[in-house]
Order: structure tokens, then C-alpha cells, then sequence
């Protein structure tokens, strides 16, 4: 019986969430085209690989969509670059918090983050999430 | 790490065989998380799935299955089954930690004594649902015989559990006083704080006096014992050396009425003298330091 992780995520369940995605977002106006969910792949496995961490199906992409589809500071031209520096700051942060805050938790102030920057995903990179939450005069989290 | 369980599938099975894995890595890795996150450390990813393959293959064993099971029943099923068979494990392990805590002589050594108390720790904080691979507790004390590093969780510590109480059934069947007096001649430097194992010095003096059918009961060695040792093993052919102490370690374990397991010990034991006794008739016969004569 094979004990090692291998072949982490797959390419099919990030794809499915990729038309899922599509699917949900494009009354928004929001698109992603094929060469950009192919990117969105290579990019998320890249940043799960960077960060040290796994995902099972079709991974945070989908919520971290939903959690940012209806920003008014996103532009539909970044859409696909708003995913992809958000799925790095996303797997980051979890990294940051030890696995002890939920998802739900790290999304939301992904998107506070990102309206606080005014959209500029970029400019978030360079902090850590505690000096960011300091900035921002987040409330700590519980678990904290 | 492979356990070989899976080279007897075709490759086509064994795919099947991994992705059956895999989905059950997902399902207990939602468990883990109570829903609440899509992703995991790597670190506890790769722990949920080694917790997994040893509970399933723990319960094949068990059971008398083949590995393919797992593509023929519900792998939800079968890894709840196997959890089961985790859970005995935690159950015997600690009937035997019960016994471990009863070793006659381990107010004799710090380091058993710190080890039995870390194993309590264990009881408590092991998780056979996710983290069945795991250890949580320090095992310091040094065996006669290692356990099998390849094994893990509560299967390293059920092992090395009855190989302590192996080894402490063979000093409890001579007189404490006479231990403590052995180990203090053979370990001058503190047999109680140094990491030392008391099997060892008692089960090397016990089959010197076989060798010379001298009285167990002191465990001390005599001058003209010594001089009997070195007639008998002085031979160049360390096959008839090798053939000598085994059939010593033969007569202890039947004088002793051991067990097979503590027989097993006794004679493997007896065989790793050789290099030491190589050593000490090369040096110039002073056999304090194996058979010692006690004051």
C-alpha cells in the first residue's frame, strides 16, 4: 500500500471548478478563458506546493471566487489575476495560522484585505496576515 | 514507503487501489478538519494517509483479507472496521503497559522509569482515527532486542511492550538483591541514571553460571569458574563457541521454565556475546566485566 502523497491536486477536479466558476460568474461578467484557467491550475498547484500544503477536490477556488465576485473594486479585466495572487495570499495565511482558522474565516478578510487595498491584490503580498490585520485594526480571532 | 501489499495487484488494480486511497485520504481529511478547510499542512495530509494504510493493512492482517478488498467493499466501511481493529490494538497495548508497570526492578534505571511514565502520556493523547501512525510519548529506555523501527504508532509500542515485559519476566525469576548487586558490579558509573539496559548484564551472568553449572541464585561469578569459562570457550572454532553458548542459553531458558518468546530472546542474546567474548580472550581472559564475581 503506497504511503506517499502523490499526484497532488488533479488536474480534473481543478478544472471542474474552473467551469464552476465560469458557470456562476458570468452573468457577473466575470470570464475566465481557457489559457487563463490553465494558468489558475499551474498556479494553484505552484502555491499549494510553495506553501507546503494539500487539497483534496476542487480546492478553495470556488469560494474564493464567490468571495470576490461582487467586490466593487475588482476590475473583470484582473479577474483572473485577482485568483491567482488570491489563491497564494489565500494558501499563505492558512500556512500563517497553523490550520487553526477556518477557511470561511481567512476568505472574508481576504476580500475586507482587498477592498482595504482598493483592489490592488499586489500591494497585500508584501505582508505578513498579522501585520496586516494590526494595519487594518482587524479584531484578533479567537483563536489567536 | 511501500509495504508490499500492493505488488501482488496488476497496475491496473493498483491504480484503482490509489485512488480508492486517495478518496478515503479526502473523506478523513473533511473529518479532520470538521469541514472547515479545503487544504492541510502537507505534514498532516501525509500523517491522515499513513494512519489510513496502517489501520486498513492492521485489518487485512486481522482478518485474513486480501489487499484488493479494498476495491471490492465500501472503503468507507472498511476503514470504520479498521478503526476497530486500531482500538483493540490501544486495548491490549494497555493490558500490557499495565503489566510493564508492575517490572520488578524499574526502580533500577531512570530512563525506564521516565519511559513507563511517558507511556501514560500515550494512552491519552493517541488518536487511532487519525493519527494511528503516531507516537506520542518518549521511548528512552534501551531494549535488549530493538523493536522493528519499520513498525509504528501503537504497533512500535505494543512490541516494544512485550519485549519489556519479556525481558522483565527473566529478571524477575532471580533474587532483586542479586540483581542490583550484578548491575552495580558490571555498570560501575551508575547503572540507575545511564542509559543501560538490565537485561543484558543479568542474562550474560546467568548463562556464564550455566556454562559452568554454578549457582544461579547470587549470580556471582567464581575464580575457578573463570578458569572454566576460558577452557570452554577458549576453542578457535567460533562455531563450536557459537554452538557452546547456545546450548547454555537452551539449558537457562528450560532451568528458568521461559516462554518462547523469552527463550527466542535469550538464545539471540546469548549469540551476540560472541564478539565480547572474542574480546575478552584476546585481552587476556579478565571476565569481570561479562561474568562478573561479586563481593
Amino acid at each position: 500500500m503506497d504511503r506517499e502523497l502523490a499526484a497532488i491536486p488533479r488536474h480534473e477536479d481543478t478544472a471542474r471548478a474552473l467551469e464552476d466558476i465560469n458557470r456562476r460568474t458570468a452573468p457577473m461578467g466575470l470570464r475566465l478563458t481557457k489559457e487563463e484557467c490553465l494558468t489558475l491550475a499551474e498556479r494553484r498547484e505552484q502555491a499549494l506546493a510553495d506553501t507546503g500544503r494539500v487539497e483534496f477536490g476542487g480546492g478553495i477556488l470556488p469560494a474564493l471566487a464567490e468571495a470576490m465576485a461582487d467586490s466593487p473594486y475588482l476590475d473583470p479585466a484582473d479577474w483572473a489575476e485577482t485568483l491567482m495572487e488570491g489563491q497564494l495570499l489565500f494558501y499563505q495565511w492558512k500556512a500563517e495560522t497553523g490550520d487553526r482558522v477556518p477557511d470561511r474565516a481567512v476568505l472574508a478578510f481576504l476580500r475586507k484585505a482587498f477592498d482595504y487595498a482598493r483592489g490592488a491584490i499586489a500591494c497585500l503580498e508584501g505582508f505578513s496576515l498579522k501585520e496586516l490585520r494590526e494595519r487594518m485594526g482587524d479584531r484578533p480571532w479567537t483563536v489567536d | 514507503m511501500d509495504c508490499g501489499l500492493t505488488a501482488f495487484l496488476t497496475e491496473e488494480e493498483a491504480l484503482a487501489y490509489q485512488t480508492r486511497l486517495w478518496q478515503l485520504l479526502a473523506r478523513q481529511a473533511e473529518r479532520y478538519t470538521m469541514g472547515k478547510s479545503t487544504s492541510l499542512r502537507r505534514e498532516t495530509a501525509q500523517a491522515l494517509l499513513t494512519s489510513i494504510c496502517l489501520s486498513l493493512e492492521a485489518y487485512f492482517r486481522e482478518q485474513g483479507l486480501p489487499p484488493n478488498t479494498l476495491m471490492r467493499s465500501d472503503p468507507e466501511m472498511l476503514l470504520r472496521a479498521a478503526e476497530g481493529t486500531v482500538r483493540r490494538q490501544v486495548k491490549r497495548s494497555q493490558l500490557l503497559y499495565c503489566r510493564a508497570c508492575r517490572c520488578v526492578l524499574q526502580e533500577e534505571n531512570l530512563s525506564l522509569r521516565e519511559t513507563l511514565g511517558s507511556i501514560a502520556a500515550f494512552f491519552r493523547a493517541y488518536d487511532p482515527r487519525f493519527f494511528a501512525g503516531e507516537l506520542p510519548c518518549d521511548i528512552d529506555y534501551q531494549l535488549c532486542r530493538p523493536v522493528d523501527e519499520s513498525l509504528q504508532g501503537v504497533w512500535y509500542l505494543r512490541a516494544w511492550l512485550e519485549q519489556l515485559v519479556t525481558e522483565d519476566a527473566f529478571l524477575s525469576c532471580f533474587d532483586p538483591a542479586a540483581v542490583r548487586q550484578l548491575l552495580a558490579a558490571v555498570c560501575p558509573e551508575g547503572h540507575r541514571e545511564l542509559l543501560v539496559n538490565l537485561y543484558e548484564p543479568v542474562a550474560a551472568g546467568a548463562l556464564g553460571l550455566t556454562l559452568t553449572e554454578g549457582p544461579l541464585d547470587g549470580l556471582s561469578q567464581t575464580r575457578r569458574g573463570w578458569a572454566q569459562l576460558t577452557a570452554l570457550l577458549e576453542t578457535p572454532d567460533l562455531e563450536k563457541r557459537r554452538w557452546t553458548l547456545e546450548q547454555a542459553g537452551k539449558r537457562l531458558a528450560r532451568r528458568l521454565e521461559l516462554g518462547q518468546q523469552g527463550t527466542a530472546c535469550l538464545l539471540e542474546y546469548a549469540r551476540d556475546l560472541l564478539p565480547r567474548i572474542g574480546a575478552v580472550l584476546e585481552s587476556g581472559t579478565d571476565w569481570q566485566a561479562l561474568f562478573p564475581i561479586l563481593e
